[in-house]
């Protein structure tokens, strides 16, 4: 569960990245995070990771608040930033094996993770290699799985399917649907709306920092009074704001 | 062909002389620079004094043309060891290659563009070895127009010939050898080889000054009067001798036909150079890759091997020291001169012919009782210098860069994920340590209770060094930057560390001296001075360093 209350950003006293937004994320589900180009969504999750700080509001990821105790919050999610060019000069093997120590896996898990997931990802005969190496899928691939080898119970993840070749994609929309069925919480960024509507429980909309809706497609749909496809509805929200 | 390289040119200066970004950044850089020069100018003063006392002793003999080309001498020298690094960095490496490889260009194109960038920045070499020395010879010798003119021209021209030279090494190599298809690999290589080259070089330049210079050759060259030593000296360098020759004759027809010369010689290299390169350099550029992969299921046992737990502590200073390891611009800047400094002070005395003696000398001192503060204060000074210019800690957060934000989302306290990059500077520090230790047991057969106080003070001392940097480090880290040459060699944090160090390493020298410290008391009083110091920095760096690294946002 993720709650967010009163969060606003400010990048370098000008560009008001994040206005005022609350959002409360429940257990077992998946929600959708969606919006135009700039639109603060990366901002707001670096802000629920720790890596940026916000200007004001709280921000709590299973009751731990990130700011307050910073370690037991981080040790709750695992995240997959936009941008998958991590430790380049780590073999995959080796970053999987730091993040499975950063976050104390027990080696029985870890080996018998890591050959599973390099599996379902057909990364084996990667994980030898330096990311370096790696395509931009496979980098995403392995930064995907140094989230899952530690099993946090919050995944957060910012445009995960960008770059994922059509099977690793259906792979992760798969293990995203498990998750939050087996009670644990997935919040994730994307611009692909098909995706989202089929697979979201709940959907936000943000644009230019504030949140525009947020609750479930059907509520939107109700909202509009029309049975319109996502995409449409979105370009409207977004468009009439001026 | 002409506008293509004249653009081309001002791109590359342009993106390369933009060190530290716009605005209040390169305000301070500005501020920096100024600074460092006003605490230079005592030296610079020095250094003028100096040249002026040796133009004075040397024109009694009518040899004062030898300064001129000495200075030439040794800028082209120094300009061709780093033309090499230059060369395949800008020519082959840089970043910028792979988008100006699809443009329409001929190569004569690019690597004429390139070939002009880096004379520019060859200049600034020519500045530190050439400037102060032909501006007090053109001021005592009472130079006319004629001498400045040509001046400016030699200064200009001066990086022209030993470039060439490190291109035609370069470009056949390139070209002809495997190595160039791992761009990591033969970074590695090439750094290697140019230290190589420097050792090499120096060592034959030792042997052979100081065969031909003994002193009955000396003194029969003074004899001759007549500048004549000019020649010995520049052939060196052969070149430079031209324009040598063409200053100190700038009053007379013999000076026009040296510049004349010399400038048709750099004339000729050029040519030579945009000829090779045109049937060259393509060939050798593309295919350069970033790294090689083996693409190969790891075995049970090689991931068991793998896998194994580690403390959040250990796990970040193996990831640390991996980066070092395999990144080349760090292993070349901050790794290796750990281990190889030794080897740079110790090597005038080996390629000297009565080094034996020399040596020996050397030992009985150092082994002199009455001398054992003054030896171990030198070498924990040493051991201050190199460990504060390696660069591991004051540039351990610039070095993540775009990675930076890693720290801040994985669930380890910033003081662990900090002290692992302090340790990480002390470990290599060590091993500069211990290779210190290792060399001068081999040759001046230091006793062991030296060697004990050389590693515990030196330990102490390298303990401080990378508390420093690392709070200078986070306190203004370069974490934008594209290519990693940016991170360490174009970071000034490396420059204060060191400076801060130097400063204490005197305060330090100028303490055991002045007080007559004897060995016991040396040892104690940098023990608990040092000690203390590391204790303050420590709590430092758990502190407000901790404090600060957590405002830092990318
Ligand atoms: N480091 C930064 N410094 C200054 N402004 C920034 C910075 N990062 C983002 N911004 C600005 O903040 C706003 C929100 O950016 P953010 O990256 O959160 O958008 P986003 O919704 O993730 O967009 P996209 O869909 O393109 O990823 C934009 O106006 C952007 O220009
Ligand atoms: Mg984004």
């Amino acid at each position: 569960m993720i709650v967010l209350e009163n969060v606003s950003k400010t990048y370098g006293g000008t560009v008001k990245a994040v206005d005022n937004i609350s959002l409360t994320v429940n257990n077992g589900e998946i929600f959708g995070f969606l919006g135009p180009n700039g639109a603060g969504k990366t901002t707001t999750i670096k802000m629920i990771t720790g890596i940026l700080s916000p200007d004001s509001g709280t921000i709590t990821v299973n009751g731990k608040d990130i700011r307050k105790e910073p370690i037991e919050a981080k040790k709750q999610f695992g995240y997959v930033p936009d941008d998958p060019n991590v430790f380049l000069r780590l073999k995959g093997i080796e970053y999987l094996n730091f993040m499975a120590d950063i976050y104390s896996v027990s080696p029985g898990d870890r080996k018998q993770r890591i050959e599973n997931l390099a599996r379902r990802f057909e990364m084996e005969s990667a994980l030898g290699d330096r990311i370096q190496s790696y395509s931009h899928g496979m980098r995403q691939k392995i930064v995907l799985m140094g989230v899952l080898i530690h099993d946090p119970s919050v995944w957060i993840l910012d445009e995960p399917m960008m770059g994922l070749d059509p099977k690793s994609s259906f792979i992760l929309k798969e293990m995203m649907r498990e998750h939050a069925d087996s009670g644990k919480t997935v919040f994730f960024s994307t611009h692909v709306l098909d995706v989202a509507e089929k697979i979201c429980d709940r959907v936000a909309i943000i644009n230019k920092g504030k949140i525009l809706f947020c609750g479930r497609i059907e509520e939107m749909k109700e909202q509009f009074k029309r049975n319109e496809s996502l995409e449409k509805m979105f370009l409207e929200l977004t468009e009439n704001e001026e | 062909m002409k506008s293509n390289l004249f653009i081309l040119t001002k791109v590359q200066l342009k993106t390369g002389l933009s060190v530290q970004g716009r605005g209040r950044k390169n305000r301070s850089a500005l501020l920096i620079f100024g600074l460092i020069a006003v605490a230079f100018l005592p030296l610079i003063i020095e250094i003028v004094k100096f040249l002026s006392d040796a133009y004075n002793a040397l024109e009694r003999i009518g040899q004062q043309g030898v300064l001129l080309s000495l200075s030439f001498t040794i800028s082209s020298l120094v300009i061709f060891l780093f033309g090499i690094f230059y060369v395949l960095n800008i020519f082959y490496f840089a970043n910028d290659v792979e988008s100006l490889l699809p443009l329409p260009l001929k190569p004569g194109e690019i690597l004429g563009a390139k070939f002009l960038v880096t004379v520019f920045y060859e200049y600034l070499t020519g500045i530190a070895f050439v400037l102060p020395i032909v501006a007090v010879y053109g001021v005592k010798s009472g130079g006319g127009v004629l001498f400045w003119l040509y001046a400016v021209l030699a200064f200009l021209l001066l990086p022209v010939i030993p470039l060439a030279l490190a291109s035609y090494i370069i470009l056949p190599l390139m070209r002809f050898t495997g190595f160039a298809k791992n761009k990591d690999r033969f970074r590695l290589v090439g750094g290697i080889f140019a230290l190589v080259l420097a050792f090499g070089y120096s060592y034959l330049n030792q042997k052979f000054v100081g065969s031909t210079l003994t002193s009955e050759g000396l003194q029969d060259l003074f004899l001759k009067g007549n500048n004549s030593l000019v020649g010995i000296v520049s052939r060196i360098f052969p070149t430079s001798r031209f324009a040598a020759e063409s200053l100190v004759n700038a009053s007379n027809i013999s000076g026009l036909t040296n510049m004349a010369l010399f400038f048709l010689v750099c004339a000729l290299a050029f040519v030579l150079f945009l000829y090779l390169g045109e049937a060259l350099y393509f060939q050798g550029v593309m295919g350069i890759s970033e790294t090689s992969a083996r693409r190969r299921k790891l075995t049970s046992d090689e991931l068991d091997k793998n896998i194994s737990s580690k403390s959040v502590l250990m796990t970040c200073l193996l990831k640390e020291l991996r980066i070092l390891f395999r990144t080349p611009v760090y292993f070349l800047n901050c790794v290796i001169m750990n281990f190889l400094y030794p080897l740079f002070l110790i090597f005038p005395f080996l390629a000297q012919s009565s080094a034996g003696s020399l040596m020996g000398e050397l030992g009985h001192i150092i082994n002199n009782e009455k001398f054992g503060g003054y030896v171990l204060v030198g070498a924990f000074t040493l051991i201050l210098l190199v460990s504060s210019n390696n660069g591991i800690t004051s540039t351990a957060i610039s070095r993540e860069g775009s990675n930076l934000y890693i720290s801040k989302y994985i669930p380890a306290k910033y003081s662990t994920q900090i002290m692992a990059k302090v340790l990480s500077g002390v470990l290599l520090s060590a091993g500069g340590i211990l290779s210190l230790l290792l060399i001068s047991a081999i040759l001046f057969k230091i006793n062991a209770a030296m060697m004990f106080a050389i590693l515990v003070t030196g330990l102490a001392g390298a303990l401080f060094t990378a508390f420093v940097g690392i709070m200078i480090d986070i306190i203004r880290p370069k974490l934008n930057w594209d290519n990693e040459q940016k991170a360490v060699k174009q970071n000034f944090n490396m420059l204060f560390t060191a400076l801060i160090c130097l400063a204490a390493a005197g305060v330090t020298i100028f303490g055991v001296i002045r007080l007559k410290l004897g060995f016991a008391e040396t040892l104690a009083a940098i023990l608990i001075l040092y000690g203390l110091l590391d204790i303050l920095m420590y709590y430092l760096v758990k502190t407000a360093g901790v404090k600060r690294f957590s405002e830092i946002e990318t």
